[in-house]
């Protein structure tokens, strides 16, 4: 049953026709009621439930009277009518008016442990979100309308939900950030929700493609106040390569908590791990480590290469499962742990020597595994492959490799066991070498914090907030005719655009009448009215390929900024 | 935009705590909203959105009622608000007067155009506005205003009078409830934009005089491309389509309104007393002894003559008349080949007296002849040879024909051993002479002034009706992407319908689809030619949408 008294200055009672209604303007829903509750909403605020059976008892049979309360009770436990968080958000706000109301998407609830957590992404946007909060008020898009902290406030929707849809709208949030772009199922919000989208992507190929066609739609739709944020440079190379609007990426680098990942006392690490999994080889060789899901994909082919060329060294590698490689033999200088959590990986980690990531499939956008084995003081030797080179900077070793730049779908590159080995070689023998880069490794890793992270994307935020303010207003779009046109010098019908000088608005801006323009020009201004410039920029790429797609919306572009200002 | 009129949902509006709501009952939701959009929303189930815009303008700034609209654009494309459907545009109401937009070009043009056109279309104003209200916009600015003004009155047509800025169209001054604009003159390039962004039905006048340039027949084919279905070319021939059938898939945006003829002005008078008359007037002896054949060219000057050399040195027994409203070189004056050039009031009265006098008419179905010559000369009893496109449908085909093909760019052929033969048949078949007249005064008979006008106010009656769109767009949005193809590596282009479960498209389709939410089927065809290589496809595409 309900328990009340309860708070009803969210809701709007009224009438329509002999029916009547009760809007939850919270939730942004009508629904439709009867007498009884009617009568109840009246009262609830101000008296008990026992108070409003014994009042309306006299009116209504008692047992009605209990049903109608115990059905409010349901609606109460779904968070509808009663739930009312609108009233105190107000007052928080004057307070601090500075901050942003961020709006996050993501596929996870907001409470996802991440204590076992493997996969990078919800590694990089829990702890996004962590730092964020700092800065900004967040919404997390989520299955419970509940604060979570003083920053984070959960609301409840699902994505088909229209009432759910326009709370969003009604928000007025400053921006939006999603997970991941492969969480394409917010896709339409950018139609609805006028606020900047930050996108991140954190896997830019493999998968047969996926992905990039995803991060591919993305850019479609969205609106010059929008933007990707990639981790490296590397991401926005690769897609500068296949879209015109580079501007549209902004690297901002992920960060890594250095008071959870940070060095030990090397032997001391070393005999503990040698304990713990009972191989006492590690305590006395030199340790190259391993630390990602163990698949072709990652490099552990590579890596079980390496290990059968170093007989004498010490392989040490963690991974929730070995795959395919749980069943052939492996090297017996391979030690396989199960996967650590996350608060035992800084003593874990701090038994490598050194770090070997012979990864291969062209999706270390950044390698966030790669950042917190050199805030261990770990030295790394990866491959000159996608960000790698990034974030390893001059503290550790580049190995060159075999790259596919025409490759996207698969494998983007391939390094040979036998360069790897030999680099691993080398550092294992040089102690100096090893022990300075080590070092090196830390200092490097001490620039990348979260913290840091989050204050580029509350300044990422701010700037598309300007840019979205000097798009927003009067828009002016031409008429544009195509017709045939009879070239008498040539002897043919051929086929021209005609931008006539009048506006939707029924102005006319431009001196003459009507100017006459290529086809592509034409196609491009008349598409505008509906689509977006990165959707135009399609259309021209497959009709004309991507140079003249370019020219011909630098001009475009031209023309629209010189009409509209 | 959102296109208005809609019909809305079951909405109720209330206020709490200060801040205005909309609740749609229908899809049980609440919308918190502002001043604007309620207005517009209260405004839009029966008023269009220009009107809205309008309307509004004096009480909001611009951008506060677009951003309104993009609002409520966008609670439409998620379902909230409006029925799926726009509201049926309202009817003409058809016992009401008529209101009809001319275009200013008539102004301009009367200092450029033939006297008898002019003279015609002067004629059908006058008629037009006994059954009518027309209304001409006039530049505020310009100085013979108050003459122009007073001038129009005389005609029945009211002045607009318009500011000269470039914030407003002229467009914008036809009025909400017009049946329809019409152009007399071909439209001037700044008229063209009553074909864009408006829903009034356009009827363009097309006189064949006036194609006798080029340029004027490249025109004709752009305005093609750019009517809607509820447009129309009215000529006043009945051949000039046929000349464009070759270019314009749909000849039914082609229309017959022929000029009326006055039948108690042109009509069979005594031939002899004409031919003396003539004879005295042109002060030539010889238009006694021999038959006179008129000609009407429709062919620039410099054809005209090399025509007539050929036909008079065919046939060097007859005597020649050339009936002309525009200038000629009449250099070649022997004696045997006369000219009437018919510009003024004068000389208009005088022709049915000089048409009298003629034995036989040679007249050209071709582009740049005036169809008017020909009802006028044959009202008057004078049997004809025609040679052109097709065989004269206002004398129900009473004339000797010659066909010949059209063509695009190629000078006319000139059928001059043809002409001459039919000619020397019909000057001695005296009883064919006979059937000729007898059938074209009957054809005649139905061309009165009443009949034009008659054939306007219908034509603007059925463009009204027509007001539907032939495209019927998808509900769901349409996204044009970049995809990377896994199986060559390449990145290509693709468009695909944003619905639950996503159809992938052809771009080409999918342009099509979007380009014919605002373009006409003709635009989208030019564009579907100009991008894809094979015709065949065009057709297919174009098949699978309409």
């Amino acid at each position: 049953m309900l328990v009340c008294p309860k708070s009803t200055s969210h809701l709007h009672k009224f009438r329509q026709g002999n029916r009547m209604y009760v809007a939850d303007l919270s939730q942004c829903l009508v629904l439709e009621i009867d007498n009884i509750v009617w009568e109840i909403l009246d009262l609830c605020s101000y008296f008990s439930s026992e108070e409003i059976i014994e009042k309306l008892g006299n009116k209504y049979d008692t047992e009605l009277v209990i049903a109608a309360l115990n059905s409010l009770a349901t609606m109460d436990q779904q968070g509808l009518l009663f739930s009312n968080l609108d009233i105190s958000s107000p007052a928080l706000e004057t307070e601090t008016p500075q901050k942003l109301k961020i709006l996050v998407l993501q596929r996870s609830p907001y409470t996802a442990d991440i204590t076992l957590a493997t996969g990078g992404v919800s590694v990089a946007h829990h702890n996004l979100v962590k730092s964020l909060g700092v800065y900004a008020s967040l919404d997390v898009g989520s299955d419970r309308d509940e604060r979570f902290n003083e920053s984070v406030q959960g609301i409840r929707f699902q994505v088909d939900d229209k009432s759910a849809l326009l709370k969003l709208m009604a928000n007025n949030y400053d921006g939006v950030l999603l997970e991941s772009h492969l969480e394409n199922r917010f896709f339409s919000f950018l139609h609805c929700i006028d606020a900047p989208f930050i996108v991140p992507i954190y896997s830019a190929r493999g998968h047969n493609g996926d992905v990039i066609n995803t991060g591919l739609v993305w850019y479609a739709a969205m609106r010059p106040f929008d933007a990707f944020l990639v981790p490296t440079n590397s991401v926005k190379d690769l897609y500068g390569r296949f879209v015109c609007d580079k501007d549209i990426f902004h690297t901002i680098p992920l960060g890594v908590d250095t008071n959870k990942f940070y060095p030990l006392e090397k032997q001391k690490a070393k005999n503990e791990i040698a304990k713990m999994l009972n191989k006492p080889e590690i305590a006395t060789s030199p340790v190259v480590g391993f630390f990602s899901r163990f698949q072709p994909e990652k490099g552990a082919g590579i890596y079980i290469k390496i290990a059968k060329l170093l007989p004498n060294v010490c392989f040490l590698m963690t991974a929730p499962t070995l795959n395919i490689y749980a069943h052939q033999e492996l090297p017996p200088n391979l030690i396989c742990a199960p996967q650590q959590p996350r608060d035992q990986l800084v003593r874990f980690l701090n038994a490598f020597d050194v770090y070997c990531f012979p990864s291969m499939v062209g999706e270390e956008t950044f390698g966030l595994a790669l950042l917190e084995t050199m805030a261990c003081g770990i030295p790394p030797i990866v491959p000159k492959l996608d960000g790698l080179p990034e974030v390893v900077g001059d503290a550790g070793i580049v190995v060159t490799a075999q790259t596919y730049d025409d490759e996207i779908g698969s494998f983007a590159g391939t390094v040979s066991p036998n360069v790897m080995a030999d680099a691993v070689n080398t550092l294992l023998t040089d102690e100096k070498t090893r022990l300075a880069l080590g070092q090196k490794a830390r200092e490097r890793a001490l620039t990348f914090t979260w913290d840091k992270t989050a204050q580029n994307v509350i300044a990422l935020f701010r700037r598309l907030k300007r840019i979205q303010q000097l798009e927003n207003g009067y828009k002016r779009h031409f008429g544009i005719s195509f017709v045939p046109y009879l070239n008498n010098r040539r002897k043919q019908i051929e086929s021209r655009a005609i931008l006539n000088n009048i506006t939707l608005q029924k102005e006319r801006p431009l001196m003459k009448d009507s100017y006459a323009q290529s086809i592509e020009v034409g196609l491009a201004l008349a598409l505008l009215r509906k689509h977006s410039r990165h959707e135009v920029e399609a259309v021209l790429h497959h009709l004309y390929g991507q140079d003249r797609a370019q020219a011909t919306l630098e001009k475009v572009f031209g023309l629209e900024e010189s009409v509209n200002g | 935009m959102i296109q208005f009129p809609r019909n809305l949902h079951n909405l109720h509006y209330f206020k709490h705590n200060g801040k205005q709501f909309v609740s749609d009952l229908d899809a049980g939701v609440v919308i918190p909203v502002n001043k604007v959009v309620c207005d517009v929303l209260n405004a839009c189930s029966v008023s269009e959105t220009d009107t809205i815009i309008d309307d509004f303008s004096d009480r909001y700034n611009r951008s506060e009622v677009f951003e309104a609209l993009a609002f409520l654009s966008k609670l439409s494309e998620i379902g909230l608000l409006f029925s799926s459907h726009p509201a049926e545009m309202e009817l003409i109401r058809r016992n009401e007067r008529p209101k009809i937009f001319m275009t200013a070009g008539i102004l301009e043009s009367r200092k450029t155009t033939p006297f008898l056109l002019s003279a015609a279309n002067h004629q059908l104003l006058k008629m037009l506005a006994n059954y009518s209200d027309l209304y001409l916009p006039v530049s505020e600015t310009d100085n013979n205003r108050q003459e122009i003004e007073d001038g129009l009155r005389t005609e029945g047509v009211q002045s607009i009078f318009f500011r000269n800025d470039r914030s407003f169209s002229p467009a914008k001054f036809i009025p909400k409830d017009c049946t329809g604009v019409l152009a007399l003159a071909p439209l001037t390039v700044g008229e063209q934009v009553f074909l864009k962004f408006n829903t009034t039905p356009v009827i363009l006048r097309l006189s064949n005089e006036a194609l006798i340039s080029h340029k004027a027949r490249s025109t004709v084919l752009e305005r093609c491309a750019v009517l809607r279905n509820f447009d129309a070319f009215a000529c006043d021939a009945s051949w000039t389509q046929t000349f464009f059938s070759d270019f314009v898939p749909d000849l039914g945006v082609f229309h017959h309104v022929p000029y009326g003829v006055d039948t108690s002005v042109f009509k069979p008078m005594d031939k002899t007393r004409c031919k003396h008359q003539l004879s005295q007037a042109l002060g030539n002896e010889t238009i006694l002894q021999k038959p006179l054949v008129g000609i009407v060219p429709g062919l620039n000057s410099h054809e005209t003559l090399r025509f007539l050399r050929k036909l008079r040195f065919a046939n060097p027994d007859f005597n020649w008349l050339v009936i002309h409203s525009t200038q000629m070189d009449d250099d070649t004056n022997d004696g045997c080949v006369n000219f009437f050039n018919i510009a003024s009031l004068q000389d208009k009265e005088a022709s049915p007296f000089i048409f009298n006098a003629l034995d036989a008419l040679v007249f050209p179905t071709i582009l740049g002849s005036f169809p008017l010559l020909l009802l006028e000369i044959v009202a008057c009893g004078i049997p004809t040879v025609v040679w052109g496109y097709s065989k004269p449908k206002e004398i129900s085909g009473a004339c000797r024909f010659i066909q010949i093909s059209p063509s695009l760019f190629d000078p006319v052929d000139l059928p001059v051993e043809s002409i001459s033969q039919e000619l020397r048949f019909l000057l001695e078949n005296p009883n064919e002479q006979k059937d000729l007249v007898r059938a074209g005064l009957k054809a005649i008979s139905t061309w009165s002034w009443e009949e034009t006008i008659q054939r306007i106010l219908r034509l603007f009656g059925d463009l009204q009706n027509r007001k539907v769109p032939e495209y019927k767009s998808t509900k769901h949005r349409l996204l044009f992407r970049k995809h990377y193809n896994p199986v060559c590596g390449k990145i290509e282009s693709e468009a695909f319908v944003l619905s639950k479960v996503p159809t992938l498209l052809d771009i080409e389709q999918a342009i099509a689809m979007t380009l014919l939410e605002e373009h006409t089927p003709m635009e989208v065809k030019t564009v579907l030619h100009a991008i894809c290589k094979e015709p065949e496809r065009v057709k297919k595409i174009l098949e699978n949408l309409l």
